[in-house]
C-alpha cells in the first residue's frame, strides 16, 4: 500500500492492443463487407 | 450506382492512412516518451486511448444526430447512409469506450466495474444505440426505417449531454473531467494526437461505412426507376 | 423523386411528414431532458452516501447495504489481521469509522476519495467488503526532484508495506 501504482503496463498494453486491435479488425471487415457490395451491385447492374 | 461519398473515391482511405500515422505517433509518445503520473504511474497512459475514444465516441453520435435533422428534414437518403454509418462506428468506439475504462479502473479504483451514474449512462448510450442499429435490421421499408431510426436518434442523443453532465449531477466513482489545468503539459501531446487520429480513423470509417449503407440502399430504393415515386406516397 | 441520380429524395409530402416527426422527436426529447435533469430524479438517484447523509438517515442506515463515499481522514488507516483495514471516511461535516475486508487497491492513501460498499453495523462502523478508489481529475507528472525513482519507490514500498 504505498498509494501509487506500481507496474501495470500488462493493463496499458492491453487496452492499447485492444484498440488497435478492434479498429483494425473493423476497418479490413469494413472494406470487405465494401467490396463484396460494390462487386454484387456491378454485376447486378449488368444484369438489368 | 453507388451514390454520396463517391466523388472523391479515395478520400476515406487517405483519411484512414493519416490516422493510422498519426495513431503510432501518438501512442508512441504515450507509451515511451510522457512520464508517468505521480500516482497512477504507468497505468494512466490508458488516458491517451481512452479519452481521445470518448470524444470521438461522443462526435460520432453527433454526426447520428445532425444526419437524422437532415434526413427527416431533407428526406434525401444519404444522410440515412450517413445516419447508419456514424451509428455503427459510435458504437465501435464506444464499446472500445467501456472496455478501455475497465482495463483502467482495475489497477486504479479496485474493481472493473460499478454501476456508478458515468459508467451507467455511458452503458446505456452504447445500448440506446446498438438498438437503434438493431431496429433497422428488422424494417424492411427504406423510408419507415429512416424515419424511425431518425426519430429514436434524435429521443436516444438526450443521454449524451446526460453522460457529460453525470459526474456534476450526481456522487460518481468517475473522476470529474479534466481541463488543461488539471493535466501536465507533458501529456498534451499524446493525449492531442490520439484524438486526430481517432478523428481520422472514424472519418474515414464513416465514409466507407456510409457508402456501404448506400448501395445496399440503392438495391432497394433505385431499381426499378419508378418505386422512389411509390415509396414516397406508401410512407 | 429522382431516383436514377445518385441520390434518390423522399417526395415533398413525404418530407411535410418527416418533418413533424422531427418535431415530435424533440419534443419528446426536451421533456426527457428536462425531467431528468430538473427535477427530483436528480436527489432519488444516489450512488453513494456521504459520511453526512449517513448520519442524517440514522437507523436506515443498519442492515441496508450501501456505498459511502468520502475521503480517507489522514493518520486514521490501521491495518488489521489478513487484508483487514480500519480507517475513517470524512466528508466537510461528517466522520464515519469503517472496517473494511477487501483488498485496498494500490493508490489507497490518506487523504484519497473512496467508496466503500458495506452496511452500518451495530458498534456504529460501517462494515465492508468491498473497497473502490475515486481519485480526482488531476493528472500530473512527477514534480521535478520527485521524479519517480525505482530506488526510492522500492524503498517507500517496503517502508509501507506493514501499514
Amino acid at each position: 500500500m504505498s498509494g501509487m501504482v506500481v507496474g501495470g503496463w500488462g493493463y496499458v498494453w492491453t487496452a492499447y492492443a485492444l484498440t488497435a486491435g478492434a479498429l483494425l479488425i473493423y476497418g479490413v471487415t469494413l472494406i470487405t463487407r465494401l467490396r463484396e457490395e460494390a462487386s454484387r451491385s456491378k454485376m447486378e447492374a449488368k444484369r438489368q | 450506382m453507388d451514390y454520396g461519398n463517391n466523388r472523391f473515391p479515395r478520400t476515406p482511405y487517405i483519411l484512414i492512412a493519416i490516422g493510422v500515422a498519426l495513431f503510432l505517433t501518438g501512442s508512441y509518445f504515450g507509451l515511451f516518451v510522457a512520464p508517468p503520473e505521480r500516482y497512477m504511474g504507468e497505468v494512466q497512459r490508458i488516458m491517451y486511448v481512452h479519452v481521445p475514444t470518448a470524444w470521438n465516441a461522443l462526435l460520432a453520435i453527433t454526426f447520428a444526430l445532425v444526419c437524422a435533422i437532415i434526413f427527416l428534414f431533407k428526406g434525401e437518403f444519404k444522410w440515412d447512409a450517413r445516419l447508419e454509418a456514424s451509428i455503427e462506428v459510435g458504437c465501435l468506439l464506444a464499446f472500445l469506450l467501456c472496455c478501455q475504462g475497465a482495463i483502467w479502473a482495475k489497477p486504479t479504483w479496485g474493481v472493473w466495474w460499478d454501476w456508478d451514474p458515468r459508467l451507467t449512462t455511458t452503458a446505456v448510450l452504447l445500448f440506446a444505440f446498438l438498438g437503434i442499429l438493431t431496429l433497422r435490421k428488422f424494417v424492411d421499408d427504406p423510408v419507415k426505417r429512416g424515419v424511425w431510426s431518425s426519430v429514436a436518434t434524435i429521443i436516444a442523443y438526450v443521454d449524451v449531454p446526460i453522460v457529460y453532465f453525470s459526474v456534476r449531477w450526481w456522487n460518481s466513482l468517475h473522476q470529474l473531467q479534466s481541463s488543461p489545468e488539471t493535466v501536465s503539459s507533458q501529456f498534451y501531446i499524446p493525449l492531442r494526437v490520439n484524438a486526430f487520429a481517432i478523428l481520422f480513423l472514424m472519418t474515414g470509417f464513416i465514409m466507407l461505412r456510409a457508402r456501404l449503407a448506400s448501395l445496399r440502399l440503392a438495391q432497394e430504393v433505385a431499381p426499378p426507376p419508378m418505386l422512389a415515386e411509390e415509396v414516397g406516397e406508401t410512407a | 423523386m429522382s431516383a436514377v441520380t445518385n441520390n434518390p429524395t423522399a417526395s415533398d409530402a413525404m418530407k411535410r411528414r418527416t418533418r413533424w416527426f422531427m418535431l415530435g422527436a424533440f419534443v419528446v426529447a426536451g421533456i426527457a431532458f428536462a425531467v431528468i435533469s430538473g427535477s427530483g430524479i436528480n436527489e432519488n438517484l444516489v450512488y453513494y452516501w456521504t459520511p453526512t447523509d449517513l448520519h442524517a438517515a440514522g437507523n436506515k442506515a443498519y442492515g441496508a447495504t450501501i456505498r459511502l463515499g468520502g475521503m480517507v481522514a489522514p493518520g486514521s488507516i490501521r491495518k488489521q489481521a489478513g487484508s483487514g483495514l480500519e480507517f475513517d471516511v470524512r466528508d466537510s461535516a461528517g466522520v464515519v469509522h469503517v472496517k473494511s475486508s477487501g483488498v485496498p487497491p494500490q493508490m489507497f492513501r490518506e487523504s484519497i476519495g473512496v467508496v466503500v460498499e458495506g452496511t452500518m453495523v451495530n458498534g456504529g462502523y460501517f462494515k465492508s467488503s468491498r473497497l473502490m478508489v475515486s481519485h480526482n481529475n488531476e493528472y500530473k507528472a512527477p514534480e521535478k526532484g520527485h521524479a519517480v525513482d525505482q530506488k526510492q519507490l522500492k524503498k517507500m514500498i517496503e517502508s509501507t508495506e506493514d501499514l
